[in-house]
């Protein structure tokens, strides 16, 4: 057997739950590319993390380097050897410093002239010679978002590393991290397991450790949890909301998972169920439990890290922290409901927004200016007018509640919850909510377009407001949000299908806050780059992104319709063909020394010539017609027609005719094609 | 277990592991962190063991007396090892154990939570320490204090011993925590909770505690300027104090707070220097002084 398998375990005191997780691609992924860069060959990498370990497991992993065989181009072979084949000096020193024999130097041609040409061989090391220096490597490349020093070597890590274990087969490999030494053995679970427990091999490290209350590999150990919560799902009749990052979360919290339930007292059922959700979820890392009907149970489940002697009294312990934090919600909940949301509105003139940008209640003013300028673009009726007015004049009420106080990530849901129960209008309840979304990358967007106005006014007037108070976004920083709150306008924009010209918003926007023309342009150049960006990322070429917004000009909504009728068309060949002819009508135009010839039919001398004059001169109203009403399937169809004409022209016509009457006639057909061009995007700018 | 019995167990076990017992200090703090035998002993090279309870003031916690859970006056129990030995964690899970908390019968976690002090210029990693979902304890290696890297490291541990306690005696308020015998933590200091909430909220005087912080703030200055360290350390406290006052008055706009709290650090900084100097000058006389388990 030429290969064995590798282990490393860095043990560590507990290390975030979020921070593991990544330091597992990190750690394996340094490892693979050490292995390679020292040419050793491996068969995979499995990885294996807790809170208190960080290890790998590296299987087949050769006995020795692959060999190596260098070539090293020397002297000139004339000055290296003389005509009788005596090596000269500089061969003799060229070998030397190669480490091979001078009668081992080979003659090879390199260009024109022959070189002298060492070839050297190393032999391949033993892996175990390699793996010391470069495990110690492996273990210091493992960076995290933020790392400790603890001892007197100032090494760093996420938390303090407690001990080392590296085995190649059956013999021990000694590694390095600070103080720390490997040594021959592991610690089980802290409360569960033995504190030493020796590892004669890879192959029993697994399953000691397993004896000792401790799943290494993350995926046993979610199937572990997971398991335990589908029992108690059974066993109190409910589905736990089991949310992707709370799971990951949890997983990474313990050792040995020990799923376990509790309850609370019904009465908390009246709460909203965001708020009760938030305190199970964000404070305890509960996982709330549903009934068939969608509706919150009053069970929560936890991940226990310990099979207590008894597992009721983990159970009570977590009962009663629950029951104060519910206890707390309770009493804002009822405090908060004593004064409408109408009459908090007033006290957010105390509240600072921004230090540049002065209060909440000033903030809102500007949006609420803003939002009634888009009604009106938008012609929404008056009654959806009075909403947007209303939901914006409440649109920060929760921010000053004693719930959004408390729990930050509840606005919006408090402004919603309330305003049912102050009697306003549902529709702008759920704005005060939907003006929020979407709240990440892939959210949802509102359902409803008092949400969505009142939305994209608030991310407009952050963004001049951004620009105004200097804080516009540059490298990785963006310290106002500027570059989420323009991505988000226009997710909005598509998610609802609003045609709000953005730019105009802006400029609206601008002269409310205003900004210098300086900064005007900058908001509209960031703003187009970001749209830019955006459809980029929707998969659109970069060509045909350029070409749809100068046509739709700052219209996102348009944009992207144009894009997507285009789209259609773009594997068919009377498209290709229209570009290639885009593309010579721009080049021979480019090239032409004067522009605005006069067209005469009478110089026409062929069908083709006299064809494509008559089919632009008809299309071109079309197309104009087709982009005003902003129909961009018509507009595809419109140049499907044109197509034939112009290739038969070319086909059959020579632009560079000799007699000059007829060929500035010719270039001045082609202006008009070229107008034609303009109105529905310059073809010519694709590429093929 | 009573209270002042969980608090002498504490002691006991923690002079058992080397660590001098003192007393709290005698001006308020937010937190047993900022009392000088944490804030300044820690700074350079001297070995540091102790370990005391430290009445911690919160202006803006206040609840009238009203909430079972929450205090503008409450107790914390501190512990400063310097160097952090390896076994830290063991240590403290021991110091649980004297209590009645046997970790095999619980779930005993290690959550991540950083720790910062602005107005200290100070921060550290660790966990807050869960016992059954509860948050019983405080774990942080100092990385840095009063902007001063350190070298050697040291570890924090800080109880809150009134969640201890409502812990071991299973009571849902703290009011009815027994100290001892019939007299319950309610007794002792409900009435504080409501006057000092009242006070703090709506009866002290503005202007004056904006005087005062000035004149703290240049009394620290002209202290340190004499040399004088620990008196000047007193006036950063008593101006860190002042700033919780006004703030549980709302007297500080947001936009104003980045101020106030940098006009702290920067006396707080200065001291810290001004300490590490003079220890250096004193010949760092503790050196040495400390032995692992010495105690009874």
């Amino acid at each position: 057997m030429n290969y064995r398998d590798l282990l490393l375990e860095i043990g560590t005191e507990e290390i975030p739950s979020r921070f593991i997780s990544p330091a597992l691609s990190a750690v394996s992924e340094a490892a693979a590319e050490e292995f390679k860069a020292e040419r050793l060959t491996f068969e995979k990498i499995q990885v294996l993390g807790t809170p208190r370990r960080i290890a790998i497991i590296v299987r087949s992993l050769a006995l020795k380097q692959e060999d190596k065989t260098e070539e090293f181009r020397g002297p000139a072979w004339g000055s290296a050897f003389d005509a009788s084949g005596n090596p000269a000096k500089a061969a003799k020193g060229f070998a030397r410093s190669k480490g091979v024999e001078v009668e081992a130097l080979e003659k090879r041609v390199v260009g024109e002239q022959e070189f002298a040409v060492a070839v050297v061989r190393q032999e391949g090391k033993d892996t175990r010679e390699i793996l010391p220096g470069l495990l110690g490597k492996v273990a210091r490349s493992i960076t995290f978002p933020k790392s400790m020093y603890w001892d007197s070597t100032f090494n760093r890590f996420a938390r303090p590393v407690r001990w080392l274990l590296s085995i190649y087969g059956e013999e021990y490999v000694s590694v390095e991290f600070g103080t720390v030494r490997s040594d021959r053995f592991t610690r089980g679970h802290r409360f569960m397991g033995q504190k030493k427990i020796e590892i004669a091999s890879v192959g029993e490290y697994l399953e000691k450790l397993h004896d000792n209350f401790v799943i290494a590999d993350p995926g046993k150990r979610r199937e572990k949890m997971l398991s335990g919560v589908s029992a108690i799902e059974k066993e109190i009749g409910g589905k736990a909301v089991l949310d992707r990052d709370l799971v990951e979360e949890n997983l990474f919290l313990v050792e040995y998972p020990v799923p376990f339930y509790g309850s609370f007292d019904q009465s908390f059922l009246e709460i909203p169920e965001e708020v009760l959700i938030t305190s199970m979820k964000n404070h305890q890392r509960y996982f709330p439990v549903r009934d068939g009907a969608g509706a919150l149970k009053p069970f929560f489940i936890g991940v226990s890290n310990n099979r207590a002697t008894n597992m009721s009294v983990v159970r009570e312990g977590n009962e009663r922290v629950l029951k104060a934090r519910l206890s707390d919600a309770a009493f804002f909940w009822a405090e908060d409901q004593k004064v409408p949301l109408s009459a908090k509105v007033d006290s957010l003139k105390k509240v600072i927004h921004h230090e540049k940008l002065g209060t909440v209640f000033e903030k809102v003013a500007h949006v609420r200016e803003l939002c009634g300028l888009l009604c009106g673009k938008l012609h929404l009726s008056k009654a959806d007018t009075r909403l947007v007015d209303r939901a914006v004049y409440l649109s920060r009420a929760d921010n000053v509640t004693d719930m959004v106080y408390e729990f930050p990530e509840l606005r919006g849901v408090m402004g919603r919850e309330y305003a049912l129960r102050n009697g306003e209008d549902p529709r702008v309840a759920l704005a005060l909510y939907e003006q929020y979304l979407p709240a990440f990358s892939g959210d949802k967007t509102p359902s409803d377009v008092i949400g969505a106005v009142l939305g994209i006014c608030e991310r407009i007037d952050t963004i001049t407001g951004g620009f105004k108070a200097g804080l516009q976004p540059s490298g990785s920083q963006d310290p106002y949000g500027i570059r989420r709150a323009s991505r988000t306008v226009n997710e909005i924009i598509w998610g609802v299908g609003m045609d709000v010209n953005v730019a105009e918003m802006l400029e609206l926007s601008s002269e409310n806050r205003g900004l210098s023309q300086e900064d005007r342009d900058a908001v509209l150049e960031f703003t187009h780059q970001r749209l830019h960006n955006q459809l980029r990322e929707r998969e659109f070429s970069h060509e045909m992104t350029t070409l749809a917004i100068s046509v739709t000009g700052s219209r996102p909504m348009q944009t992207l319709r144009f894009l997507e009728a285009f789209r259609e068309i773009q594997g068919a060949d009377w498209f290709r063909g229209l570009i290639i002819s885009a593309v010579r009508v721009r080049n021979i135009l480019q090239k032409s020394e004067t522009s605005d010839h006069v067209l005469d039919v009478g110089l026409f001398r062929e069908d083709a010539e006299r064809e494509l004059f008559e089919a632009v001169d008809s299309l071109s109203i079309q197309v104009a017609d087709a982009v005003n009403s902003c129909d961009w399937d018509r507009l595809t169809k419109i140049l499907a027609k044109l197509e034939p004409f112009i290739t038969v022209f070319f086909d059959k016509v020579l632009v560079m005719d000799k007699d000059e009457l007829i060929r500035n006639n010719r270039i001045a057909l082609l202006e008009r094609c070229n107008r034609l061009f303009e109105t529905s995007g310059d073809l010519g700018l694709l590429k093929t | 277990m009573n209270l002042q019995e969980i608090v002498m167990r504490l002691e006991r076990f923690w002079a058992e592991q080397g660590c001098i017992i003192q007393q709290p200090y005698d001006i308020e703090v937010g937190a047993g962190t900022m009392n000088p035998a944490t804030t300044l002993r820690v700074l350079g090279p001297e070995p540091w063991r102790v370990a005391y309870v430290e009445p911690s003031r919160r202006p803006t916690d206040g609840r009238y007396g009203e909430n079972p859970n929450r205090l503008q006056h409450y107790y914390q129990f501190q512990v400063i090892i310097q160097p952090a030995p390896e076994e830290i964690q063991e240590m403290y899970l021991e110091s649980l154990k004297t209590l009645g908390i046997e970790p095999g019968d619980h779930d005993i976690r290690f959550v991540e939570d950083d720790w910062e002090s602005p107005t200290i210029g100070a921060w550290g990693l660790g966990w807050e320490v869960w016992l059954d979902g509860m948050e019983i304890t405080q774990f942080t290696y100092f990385q840095q204090v009063g902007g001063v890297d350190m070298d050697p490291v040291a570890a924090e541990i800080t109880y809150g011993i009134e969640r201890i306690a409502m812990f071991v005696q299973k009571v849902d308020s703290v009011y009815d925590l027994e100290w001892v015998g019939k007299v319950r933590y309610g007794d002792v200091h409900h009435r504080g909770e409501v006057e000092h909430s009242t006070y703090n909220f709506e009866v002290s005087d503005t202007d004056m505690l904006f005087r005062l912080f000035s004149m703290y703030e240049a009394e620290a200055r002209r202290t340190i300027a004499e040399g004088l360290v620990l008196p000047a350390y007193d006036y950063v406290l008593k101006c860190s104090h002042t700033f919780n006052l006004l703030d549980a008055r709302n007297a500080i706009s947001v936009t104003e707070r980045t101020g106030f709290i940098s006009r702290v650090r920067a006396i707080a900084s200065a001291c810290c220097e001004a300490y590490v100097k003079q220890r250096k000058d004193m010949g760092f006389p503790l050196m040495n002084k400390f032995e692992p388990r010495a105690g009874r």
